[in-house]
């Protein structure tokens, strides 16, 4: 089985929370994530062997368009019309109109469409990407409906074997206490993976860090080499994509 | 297989519309200009269709924010592009837009000079400038250098579009009215008008609530794909638009980047009034939230509340920060890659300053004076330099018992007192050729 997201070499069937900030915007992880599931030799279905479908995206996206989506998949060679068309992979977008019912009966909606194309897909493995969780919590969906959709989307996937990545976006982590959402989040996550800026500012050379860590539902046999803050990989985003290095052996710095 | 790969495909698909450009970072999206050439080099060339620029201006005894999306009107109208402006007063806020000086419009010969010698009260310092500077004997090695800019001009290279593109302003040109009819009977403005209780003459008759201001926007935009349509929403949320609260007004920015998506020939231009873009207005992390329902955020911190930084820049008028830049179709905004003014190809990011002429608003790099950011003493002189008297000799008057007095003046007399005026002895420097190890004060 290959890896996920190298170079921090994740196992499937996992449940990866991604934090990032306004500065750092960790979009570049998802497509990574997007790109390398559909690409991977390994998953492709249409070997002899295993004579499954190819493999199965699913992305929930509350605050991206499909047309982005499209361009920068086609930065890593990939034609995703072609992919949604044969049914690789499913887009669902999550628009503002979402928190006009108070019951939270459109979040069961969602939940009933996800679920669908999850279980329907007979696929080698399986990705459920879910873009922003952040923009939901502020539109106004109370605080409770999005814990019980997120507890129910991750039953679902442990229980179909589905990897889950979940992006949510840190407010001023040096100023404020972690919201209610965040501390639930790191509950149901297995790894978490953060995306910060650097405390110095912007520069030409280097974008950002990122560490990674132990979500509390985490296997307690996990052979994931865990990257601390202190020794943070540095990333440079380029035009088609991220540059890794490790902290101080940017092209700027040697 | 060849591990070389085409890198474009160099195939132009995008219907290039008037007063827009093939943004240099894909050609999947089209740029527009601000109407202020600095702001679009900030932004990488120009705002892109489908993106919104949202301005933070927290300073409540100035209008930048105002005078930006005027800029951005006037630019609309002069691309010939469909306007949608969305304000409590329409009709007011149109009525002194800022326009090209006559005969700029025609000619090309006008944009060719930078953004600072364009303005006539520099104008006149910068040839005074000149003149001295060419007195000035330069050391060979540094005579080929460039000349230090803190701004970049109108004039971004010898296009004949260029003028089609960012147009050159005058603060002391007002719109015709006419432009402004002629837009109006064309269907180029949209005006709505917001108010809460729906009486001061409001287009549809009743109150406009952010819902419905959103709906109005969608009619008007999918009206047409013949322009690029602008959308132009001074001071959102402020109080004709009644009580909104944070989470109305992210639906609100969050719906209007879907309509942008959606119709990808539109861009938008909001500006936040003083209260909204306090940092806490909305809890913690509010702008950061804006931020993140928009393409780009910046903010503009005037110094007019604070004079302490009107004395130390005193050449500016406040400070430009960029929280997010449009980035449509790339991870990292065009902007880092290029943009002058932030600076980021060569080391980290600049500081960034905008000044208000008599002309026009221009962004620039702020920069310390040469002597280190002042020109005049800023702390106390001590005792011994006031006088010229030690302060040890001072001990004996001190020890004297103090007694209060009151000055009596008769009414009507005043005796003019004549202050000591003391020339500063100018300081010289000179450098003696015979000795050089010494300088001589």
């Amino acid at each position: 089985m290959t890896p996920l997201l190298p170079p921090f070499d994740l196992p499937e069937d996992i449940v990866l929370l991604i934090v990032d900030e306004l500065a750092a915007p960790a979009d570049f992880i998802l497509h990574k994530a997007l790109a390398e599931h559909l690409k991977s030799p390994a998953r492709r279905g249409d070997s002899p062997e295993t004579k499954l479908s190819p493999n199965k995206v699913v992305i929930l996206s509350a605050s991206e368009s499909f047309q982005r989506w499209k361009a920068l998949a086609s930065k890593s060679n990939l034609q995703l019309q072609n992919y949604i068309n044969n049914g690789s992979v499913s887009f669902i977008p999550v628009g503002s109109d979402i928190c006009d019912d108070d019951s939270g009966r459109k979040l069961r909606d969602v939940f009933s469409v996800i679920s669908e194309k999850i279980t329907t897909a007979n696929t080698y493995s399986r990705l459920l990407i879910f873009d922003d969780i952040s923009s939901l919590e502020w539109m106004g969906i109370p605080n409770i409906q999005l814990q019980q959709f997120l507890r129910a989307v991750r039953a679902m996937c442990l229980k179909h074997r589905v990897t889950l990545l979940i992006r949510h976006h840190l407010l001023s982590p040096d100023e404020s206490e972690p919201d209610e959402l965040f501390r639930f989040l790191l509950q149901i996550c297995t790894h978490h993976l953060a995306v910060h800026p650097l405390a110095s500012g912007r520069s030409g050379a280097v974008t950002g860090e990122i560490s990674l860590h132990k979500g509390f539902s985490a296997p307690d046999h996990d052979n994931v080499r865990l990257i601390h803050r202190s020794s943070a990989i540095q990333y440079n985003l380029v035009d088609s994509g991220p540059d890794f290095f490790a902290k101080g052996t940017s092209g700027g710095v040697l | 297989m060849s591990s070389f790969k085409r890198k474009a495909t160099g195939k132009q698909v995008l219907n290039v519309y008037p007063g827009t450009r093939i943004s240099p970072a894909s050609n999947l999206s089209l740029i527009t200009s601000t109407g202020i050439s600095s702001l679009d080099d900030i932004l990488g060339g120009g705002l892109p269709l489908s993106c919104s620029l949202v301005f933070a201006a927290p300073d409540i005894h100035s209008s930048y924010g105002d005078l930006i999306q005027k800029y951005f009107i006037a630019q609309g109208l002069a691309s010939g592009h469909r306007v949608c402006l969305v304000t409590p007063n329409p009709r007011e806020f149109l009525k002194d837009l800022m326009w090209s000086p006559k005969g700029s419009q025609s000619s090309t010969a006008v944009g060719d000079a930078s953004a600072v010698d364009s303005d006539g009260e520099e104008e006149k310092d910068g040839d005074d400038q000149d003149s001295e500077s060419k007195k000035v004997k330069i050391a060979w090695r540094y005579e080929k250098m460039k000349q230090f800019k803190t701004t970049v001009g109108t004039s971004a290279g010898a296009n004949s579009d260029r003028e089609v593109y960012c147009q050159n302003f005058d603060l002391s040109c007002t719109i015709p009215e006419e432009v402004i009819s002629d837009a109006l009977r064309t269907d180029r403005l949209h005006l709505l008008e917001v108010s809460v209780s729906g009486t001061s003459g409001c287009k549809t008759g009743s109150a406009l609530t952010p819902t419905a201001i959103v709906g109005e926007i969608i009619k008007f935009v999918s009206s047409g794909a013949s322009a690029p349509v602008r959308i132009c929403i001074p001071s959102l949320g402020c109080s004709a638009w009644g009580d909104l609260s944070a989470k109305v007004i992210f639906r609100f920015l969050h719906s209007l980047k879907a309509i942008l998506r959606d119709y990808n020939y539109s861009c938008a231009s909001t500006t936040l009034p003083p209260s909204l873009s306090a940092k806490l207005w909305g809890g913690p992390g509010w702008l950061e939230k804006v931020g993140w329902a928009s393409d780009c955020l910046l903010t503009l911190s005037a110094f007019t509340a604070n004079p302490g930084m009107s004395s130390i820049f005193p050449s500016h008028h406040g400070l430009l920060q960029t929280h997010t830049l449009p980035a449509p179709f790339t991870f990292s905004p065009p902007s880092d890659r290029f943009s002058t003014l932030r600076g980021l190809t060569s080391s980290g990011e600049n500081n960034l300053a905008f000044k208000c002429t008599r002309r026009r608003l221009i962004f620039e790099t702020l920069h310390l004076d040469v002597e280190g950011g002042t020109g005049e003493r800023r702390t106390t002189a001590s005792k011994l330099m006031d006088d010229g008297v030690p302060v040890g000799t001072q001990k004996d008057t001190e020890t004297k018992p103090k007694i209060a007095s009151v000055e009596v003046q008769m009414e009507g007399v005043f005796e003019e007192k004549k202050s000591p005026v003391v020339k500063k002895k100018k300081r010289a420097v000179a450098f003696q050729s015979d000795r050089p190890e010494l300088y001589e004060f």
